[in-house]
């Protein structure tokens, strides 16, 4: 079909532009460089992104670890109506091939992610939608000394990754335990040194932070960050009267600071306890750690009070939880390691034919979910280092040139 | 101020008077303004648009209105579909459409005309773009080259729809997979073996059948020998979308 041609004022063609999917867009920079510039300005980033935040396209990401193969990696699911959430492409990141990495976001369409491995401190940010990535520098926080000792491992423990608004930077924090030996003996020290380092995308370098005198614990369901404050939970006290609250950390004048104790009804060791965003608020999903029948309380802050926002009543058959999707419906794991979708105002849980290809390692599969962004971090294409999305026993993306191709047309989703 | 069945009469750009509710007119941020800061009961003149497009504009304002009043019984799925026809158009109307809704500030018509036309174009390769905008490409040939390798995997024709994870095949046959137009899907592996099972089918595929492709294209395909294929371990990633010939 032949388009016409069009005499449209250069704001309308913006305004255009702005809703066009980012694979369009990444093509279309070859059009003219004016347009290949006009993409890269804050104003057009700001508004395409916002087009995307209107409309509520929400993209998910599965994490899983196949067990078998000894690889992790990502999953994009299609949002299309009677698709059902149907894999579209996987995706294997590098740099954590062997490990599942942590990861925290989406922050405007960005992700950060964080080796598991212990001792290992590698960092990248990515964008999944302009397929840019960029591994952190090695942090250049100096480690306390004590004389007679040497610190021989620096080891991960949580952190969170969001925009700090108020400098127009991304931040990652993360909290580190450092773990001291005997210079002569090698016998390890009991003591270990909590650290709190904080990375910012705009001066690409770290920094300390004062550690408060908590060791947050990282459970929390997609993402742990809202309005440039990031979240996790702590336990005080000693079983079985141990308390729950909330740390949290302001990205834009880099303070913590604690929440009041969430009273929940149980056990805290027969009790999980995930922090998430919700709706526009943090808070907590509480459900049992046993039974296969469980109930969900969804708990949240508001300012000074904990108030519980729902409860879904007995979803038979299901593990965890993985996250939250449009109209209150919940992603879990089943019993037989699949997606299941649940959906409150029908009470109907759906199977959605992914597999998490899981043995042994259930507490791999983790969602997450981004909206499309333009936001550039300054790294490195994917293919440029490394090819990241392929088959497995093919590297090639190259087209058979037995087929013939008529009409072609690309597919931006 | 004002009954609720104040009228407001709008002039055309060629000379044809509408008199319009209220309500549905000050749809139009320019409309609001012009009413609220001139006098109430001249005819406000709307200099850009045609009558034809104006006539279109106002049912959509009217709509939206009522839906919004409740006066008129309609879902928000209802008044998607009913805003998805209203852009059923021919393309020339579709832009004035764009343009009078911008001249005449009325941001969710903005929003859906230009919706509409990203929707058209997004699967566009660049020269259409250019063709369709009007635009010159002030690229040398090496720039041009640069920039398109640089974004290379947006020219890939693959992924997206028609991609999902299969079962690996037990042995090297595979090279790759292509779905086709009819989301079937088609095979393709180094020594020419193919196989075509629909995509909702092979979601739960334990085995696959397979075809062999015959030397001579234009023959049609032979289910040569049927092998039935095991569930490996690990998977593959199932590429998309180009119509190849049966």
């Amino acid at each position: 079909m032949q388009m016409p041609r069009f005499e449209v004022p250069e704001a309308l063609v913006t305004e255009i532009l702005s809703k066009l999917p980012v694979k369009s867009l990444m093509r279309f920079n070859c059009i003219c460089k004016y347009w290949c510039s006009s993409f890269r300005t804050p104003h057009f980033i700001s508004k395409h992104y916002h087009n995307n935040l209107k409309n509520n396209n929400l993209n998910p990401l599965l994490q899983r670890f196949d067990g078998n193969a000894n690889l992790a990696y990502l999953s994009q699911l299609s949002v299309e109506k009677d698709e059902n959430f149907l894999v579209k492409q996987n995706i294997r990141l590098p740099f954590f091939i062997h490990d599942s990495p942590y990861v925290w976001g989406a922050c405007h369409g960005l992700f950060c992610l964080h080796s598991s491995f212990m001792n290992d401190m590698e960092v990248a940010i990515w964008n999944p939608s302009t397929r840019e990535f960029k591994i952190l520098p090695q942090s250049s926080v100096q480690r306390p000394t004590y004389p007679g000792l040497t610190c021989k491992y620096v080891i991960f423990d949580c952190g969170a990754f969001e925009f700090d608004f108020k400098n127009d930077d991304y931040k990652f924090i993360r909290f580190v335990t450092l773990c001291y030996v005997d210079s002569e003996r090698g016998i390890e020290s009991p003591d270990d040194v909590s650290q709190v380092e904080l990375y910012s995308l705009k001066c690409d370098s770290w920094k300390e932070i004062p550690s408060p005198n908590y060791r947050p614990l990282d459970y929390c369901l997609s993402n742990n960050c809202l309005d440039g404050i990031c979240y996790w939970q702590i336990v005080t006290g000693n079983s079985p009267y141990e308390k729950v609250m909330i740390l949290s950390f302001d990205m834009a004048n880099e303070k913590f600071s604690v929440s009041p104790i969430l009273e929940f009804v149980g056990f805290f060791s027969k009790t999980n306890i995930n922090v998430l965003v919700f709706n526009g608020s943090v808070g907590v999903l509480v459900y049992p750690v046993e039974g296969i029948d469980k109930s969900f309380d969804l708990w949240v802050m508001n300012g000074k009070e904990w108030t519980k926002q729902f409860s879904i009543e007995s979803i038979p058959g299901v593990v965890n939880p993985l996250g939250f999707w449009k109209n209150n419906e919940l992603f879990l794991l089943n019993t037989n390691y699949e997606v299941v979708l649940f959906d409150p105002s029908t009470q109907e849980l759906k199977v959605l034919g992914i597999n998490s290809y899981l043995d042994h390692h259930r507490e791999y599969v983790s969602l997450f979910f981004y909206v499309e962004s333009l936001v550039s971090i300054n790294g490195i294409q994917e293919h440029r280092d490394h090819i990241i999305r392929q088959l497995v026993g093919d590297a090639s993306n190259n087209i058979n040139r037995n087929i013939d191709q008529v009409d072609t047309k690309y597919d931006d989703g | 101020m004002g009954s609720t069945s104040t009228k407001i009469k709008l002039r055309t750009s060629d000379q044809k008077v509408f008199e319009v509710e209220k309500a549905v007119a000050v749809q139009s941020q320019t409309i609001k303004y012009i009413y609220e800061n001139g006098c109430p009961d001249s005819v406000i003149h709307v200099h850009s648009v045609s009558g034809d497009i104006l006539s279109k504009i106002l049912d959509y304002c009217k709509k939206h209105v009522n839906s919004a009043a409740g006066k008129e019984d309609i879902s928000p799925e209802e008044l998607y579909e009913w805003d998805a026809n209203f852009v059923k158009v021919d393309q020339n109307t579709l832009f004035d459409l764009i343009l009078a809704a911008n001249c005449l500030k009325i941001e969710s018509l903005l929003d859906l005309t230009c919706q509409t036309v990203a929707n058209m174009i997004k699967g566009k390769r660049p020269e259409e773009i250019r063709t369709t905008f009007n635009i010159k490409n002030d690229y040398t040939i090496e720039a041009e080259e640069a920039v398109r390798r640089e974004n290379k995997w947006a020219f890939d024709m693959l992924g997206g729809v028609g991609t999902m994870v299969i079962e690996e095949l037990a042995d090297d046959t595979m090279s790759k997979c292509v779905t086709n137009a009819k989301s079937r899907v088609c095979v393709i592996a180094a020594n020419q073996i193919v196989m075509m099972r629909s995509i909702s089918k092979l979601a739960n595929k334990k085995s696959i059948d397979v075809y062999k492709q015959p030397q001579n294209p234009t023959t049609p395909r032979i289910k040569e020998s049927v092998k039935q294929i095991n569930v490996g371990t690990g998977f593959i990633e199932l590429f998309f979308h180009f119509k190849c010939k049966m």
